[in-house]
């Protein structure tokens, strides 16, 4: 999918004109656009003198099509008497020929949540999805489901499993390496100040993989949380066992190799067993006792009906969207590596240093220091915090001058670092009061929830935008920092790995920033479900995250209290004047349930894989006690 | 100023914000308007002593000594109630009414019935749009609600009239908005309601209260703040920032959200029976067990995940992650899905149910009784948005709950709901079945938004002050 916005002058005599025209039209919007088959979503707003602060009003046609359509559709509408009639308010329109593909405006940072998926095949999927569910559901099983109780969890080999894993792995490392390099930093021969600094680093290490560690096991689905934890007494023997061959046999190694050999095929064996058994368990689960070829009988009837959708691109291409993200990497490693050989090594670590520093006064203009008054007039809190990283850089600095470590080493801790930086807590920004009547508030919502899927459209004022330089200096940060996660992030990392799903959050079809001028920025989104559940998720799920961007906006009071915060975007948003849904009532994950459906019917499946799709048509999966289960799509 | 969590003051709370008063059988509410605001001062005055608060002795041994009056009385104000008795007359546009209730939200000066989008969510249309409601809404000659009185008593309906006689505002004062029918016993409910299912058995646990302190381990302990104003909620918020005197009116108060829900329970065993009868086998549970799948729990309160038993509250859906046992569309699991949302963000949509059954029971649910039966649903929350309406709209009402599509709360919202179809998904193997055209099985009789007030904020509104006290 392609996301796109065309942003025209509304003439000033005319806007009241064009308010009535597409008042006219906003009640009939399949009209208008049903004949534009590559189309998923549509909309015109007005932002008004008002919202943008200066004259003239502009009017805003943003839309989402097939990949590689946007010209092809933007052509289309240039010919369309309707959207002609439309932009006849607008200054200098005449001819429409090329004007409206003149005045498109590519987004800064965009995001889709149904990656590769052209309109027609998630309409023709959920079709196939009727049409297979009136064959399913006409059969009378109602009475064989009533008495039916639930099995327990199927396994599942994903995250949710590897989470305890990781969690207790992650915690044995810590406990059991970080008393060796205590043990080695004692022993070794650096002066007393040297070793208190790296002993301290270490234990900050430590720490940190203790937090995270519990914060893991803690967050775990208990059920599978128990099933690792009968394993903790294994582990701890054989911890034992490898001390004592190590401790008796370290001058014998073929002993220890012995056992190691024998230990392993035992493993392999036992894991084999456990495999097969777990798979007869769960056979055993989705047979019901008196038919064992039900499921096999189903899916037979169900092969019947079948249809065609489109299949994700290449390896080839969805390796391409990573350009960037190595690009960036190259940049990085390969500067380091440049720094190491021109000048040795305090040149090297002197880049370090800087870059760290660089990027924690980075994150502090970006989450909106300083809040109000002078440059120099920081809080204390954002004092302390400079001051932190300041002790932080120098020790850094002080840390890789001194050790010897390979210089991969020092750019992976000094990665890990800035990683880390980015976590840190900041304090909201103070805002000043904005203003959101109850007038506007009603407005905004008799627009939404007319259907499971809602448009979202704000303007939102940038910081000291009256002030040239600050507000210079603020719309460089905000482009540097949507551009760069637009390349990195969301153009390789969203679509291929995590399939459109934003930090797990499968609620947004397609949604963009687009910086309109000095003073303004648009967000402009398509979601799922109500305005509150959408804010709700993001601002628990990636407060920080959010901040970065709407926190360049005026006013903003920052995500640590979510009701003001909400209000805040109320008051950003501008209702808008026609909305078009190329298919209302699907939600994203419906949208992945039904493509999954389809896959299943086209490529035919043994049992297990029959009863996963079929278990489809029941709701759309989901794995509770997750982080954020309520919204995954598997 | 309430002071802190460790601390509340109950006693400057009403008693139902701590119970539903299960050792008083029967309750009577009646709703006033109110015509003359000076002798509705007075009357606040002379029957404060009877208004019940939360507070509970303590003996010298640490045990709580339950003092178990027999007969218990808590007052409600809608917002023009409330600023009626401030001195506005009440009539007053919503935004004239903010500007004088400060700190009071949107939802509640609106009233439930105040806005499209609103009725929307709620499930409010059709015949249970507000222009059908006998009380609340905006039939024609109905009389606008401003006070609701519920008076509580033990015994039988003789000390109820007595308790309710005692406290009856004069005539002068206040006019009653029609009758509402009497609620059923409490011995004559047995714990259930009218379709025949155990009712009102998961609540959530107030912090500070003495039940969190028997159940320190329990999922369902919840901020204070979520049902009082005046105390951190869940987010940490305190929802009572403010100094402003007026703002502070609010302190050890709650919004009471009351509805009048009739119940078509014929309807209802009538579509479970012939939904049964038409699938095949004649198995003499099965329309039972179908009505369970709806709810979500056995007739007894059990609900139908594995390994709970029906006095545990304490169960999740994980155990039964696909709906094979409980549907992911039945009623309890859409009015609270528990584990599966946001476990580190839980607890953050609650409500305290105080609701009690009207009408005549019938000895078997499938007798037809003649008169009307229904429930009036009473819930407390101190954010009507993120919490009642929330659940109303983002679970019950919301076709594409938990991976479903296009279907609403099989017990209270199909069909009202705007998107779906009536349709309602029972997860299964080998393959999931489904019942189509549910008819919607409750039915607004009325509803409006209350507040109720703390012990404190009665005494200041009898004065006429519409501030709290120094």
């Amino acid at each position: 999918m392609e996301i796109l916005a065309i942003v025209a002058d509304i003439h000033a005599d005319r806007e009241t004109a064009l308010r009535t025209l597409l008042d006219r039209l906003k009640r009939t919007p399949r009209k208008l656009f049903k004949k534009f088959k590559t189309l998923h979503f549509a909309s015109f707003v007005i932002f008004d003198a008002e919202a943008l602060g200066r004259s003239p009003a502009k009017l805003v046609f943003d839309f989402t099509v097939d990949d590689g359509q946007a010209e092809a559709f933007v052509a289309e509408c240039e010919s369309n008497p309707t959207i002609q009639g439309i932009f006849g308010h607008c200054v200098d329109c005449q001819p429409l020929t090329g004007y409206l593909w003149r005045r498109k405006r590519r987004p800064q940072l965009y995001h889709i949540g149904t990656p590769y998926r052209t309109a027609a095949s998630i309409r023709a999927d959920r079709a196939l999805r009727l049409r297979l569910e009136r064959r399913l559901f006409a059969s009378h099983r109602l009475t064989e489901l009533l008495g039916q109780r639930p099995a327990g969890m199927l396994e599942y080999w994903n995250w949710e499993v590897l989470q305890p894993w990781v969690a207790l792995f992650l915690g044995l490392i810590v406990v059991t390496v970080a008393p060796i390099f205590f043990v080695k930093l004692w022993r070794a021969d650096y002066r007393r100040s040297l070793k208190a600094i790296l002993g301290l680093l270490e234990a900050i290490v430590a720490a940190g993989g203790l937090v995270g560690a519990r914060s893991l096991w803690l967050t775990a689905v208990p059920l599978l949380r128990d099933r690792v934890k009968a394993w903790i007494p294994w582990l701890a023997a054989g911890g034992a066992v490898a001390v004592l061959v190590k401790w008796f046999w370290l001058d014998h190694p073929w002993w220890s190799i012995g056992l190691a050999t024998l230990f392993g095929i035992l493993l392999a064996f036992g894991v084999y067993n456990a495999a097969g058994q777990r798979r007869n368990e769960r056979l055993a689960e989705i047979r019901p006792a008196d038919d064992t070829r039900a499921i096999v009988r189903e899916w037979n009837r169900l092969l019947k009906v079948h249809g065609e959708g489109d299949e994700p691109p290449a390896l080839w291409r969805r390796l391409w969207n990573f350009r960037w993200w190595a690009g960036s990497y190259a940049v990085v490693w390969g500067g380091l590596w440049l720094a190491d050989l021109a000048g040795g090594r305090p040149l090297t670590v002197a880049v370090l240093s800087a870059l760290f520093f660089a990027k924690a006064v980075w994150l502090q203009v970006l989450v909106g220091w300083p809040a109000r008054g002078r440059w120099l007039g920081f809080s204390g809190k954002g004092a302390a915090f400079i001051a932190a990283v300041t002790l932080g850089a120098t020790i850094l600095f002080l840390a890789l001058t001194t050790i010897t470590l390979p210089r991969y080493g020092l750019a992976f801790i000094v990665l890990v670092a800035i990683f880390a930086l980015w976590g840190v807590p900041l304090e909201s920004p103070q805002g000043e009061p904005f203003e959101l009547t109850r007038r506007k508030k009603a407005a905004l919502a008799d627009h939404e929830d007319h259907d499971v899927q809602n448009h979202m459209t704000a303007c939102v004022v940038l910081k000291d935008s009256d002030r040239p330089i600050r507000s210079f200096l603020r719309l460089l940060v905000l482009r540097t920092f949507l551009a760069i996660n637009n390349l990195i992030f969301f153009r390789a990392w969203l679509p291929d790995v995590c399939k459109g799903k934003l930090f797990m959050l499968p609620t947004v079809h397609a949604a963009q920033w687009l910086i309109l001028d000095k003073r303004n920025y648009l967000f402009l989104s398509n979601y799922d479900l109500s305005w509150t559940t959408y804010l709700d998720d993001f601002g628990l799920a990636l407060g920080q995250g959010i901040l970065k961007i709407w926190g360049q906006g005026r006013n903003n009071p920052g995500v640590t209290d979510l009701a003001a915060f909400k209000d805040f975007a109320r008051s950003t948003m501008v209702p808008w004047s026609l909305w078009y849904q190329a298919y209302p009532g699907l939600t994203v994950r419906q949208i992945w349930n039904n493509e999954t459906i389809r896959r299943g019917v086209v490529s035919g499946a043994e049992e297990e894989a029959i009863a996963r799709v079929i278990r489809r048509f029941g709701a759309a999966p989901t794995i509770p006690a997750d982080l954020v289960a309520h919204a995954r799509v598997n | 100023m309430p002071e802190s969590i460790e601390h509340p003051l109950w006693e400057d709370m009403q008693g139902l914000i701590l119970s539903a008063y299960p050792h008083l059988d029967r309750a009577r509410y009646l709703l006033f308007t109110i015509e003359n605001a000076a002798a509705a001062r007075g009357w606040l005055a002379r029957i404060q002593p009877h208004v019940t608060n939360a507070f509970k002795k303590q003996e010298p041994d640490g045990s709580l000594h339950r003092d178990r009056p027999n007969m218990n009385v808590n007052i409600a104000l809608t917002a023009p109630g409330l600023a009626k008795m401030c001195g506005l007359t009440g009539n007053e546009p919503p935004d004239g009414l903010a500007q004088h209730l400060r700190g009071f939200s949107d939802a509640f000066v609106e009233g439930i019935h105040g806005r499209e989008h609103r009725l929307r969510i709620l499930g409010n249309v059709g015949n249970s749009a507000p222009e059908h409601w006998d009380w609340g809404g905006t039939k024609p000659g109905t009389r606008p609600a401003h006070l609701l009185l519920m008076v509580f008593a033990d015994g039988d309906a003789a000390a109820l009239q007595a308790a309710v006689d005692a406290v009856m505002p004069p005539f002068n004062a206040m006019t009653p908005v029609g009758t509402l029918p009497p609620t059923l016993p409490l011995d004559e409910a047995g714990g259930r309601e009218h379709f025949g299912f155990a009712d009102g058995l998961s609540q959530p646990i107030l912090a500070g209260s003495h039940d969190a302190k028997r159940f320190p381990d329990s999922a369902h302990i919840t901020a204070l703040g979520e049902f009082v104003f005046g105390y951190a909620n869940q987010d940490d918020q305190p929802a009572s920032p403010s100094d402003d005197p007026c703002e502070r009116l609010r302190d050890n108060g709650s919004y009471l959200v009351f509805c009048q829900f009739e119940q078509d329970v014929n309807g209802f065993w009538n579509c479970v029976d012939e939904a049964a009868a038409a699938n095949g086998v004649a198995n003499p549970h099965a329309a039972e067990q179908l009505a369970s799948k709806i709810v979500g729990r056995l007739p007894d309160g059990t609900p139908l995940v594995p390994y709970a038993n029906r006095n545990d509250n304490e169960f999740d859906y994980t155990e039964d992650p696909y709906g094979y046992g409980c549907p992911i569309g039945a009623h309890i699991r859409r009015s609270n899905p528990r584990d599966t949302t946001d476990p580190l963000h839980r607890n953050r949509h609650r409500i305290l149910r105080r609701g009690r059954s009207y009408g005549p029971r019938a000895s078997h649910p499938r007798e037809a009784v003649g008169q009307e039966r229904g429930l009036f649903f009473m819930c407390l929350n101190t954010d009507l948005e993120r919490q009642f309406e929330f659940i109303q709209q983002n679970w019950t009402n919301n076709p594409g709950f938990s991976g479903l599509s296009d279907e609403c709360d099989p017990l209270i919202g199909a069909e009202s709901c705007p998107m779906g179809r009536g349709t309602f998904t029972i997860q299964g193997l080998p393959a999931p079945a489904r019942l189509t055209t549910l008819p919607r099985f409750i039915r607004v009789r009325g509803a409006q938004y209350f507040f109720l007030p703390g012990i404190q904020a009665l005494h200041a509104l009898a004065k006429g002050e519409c501030r709290a006290n120094p």
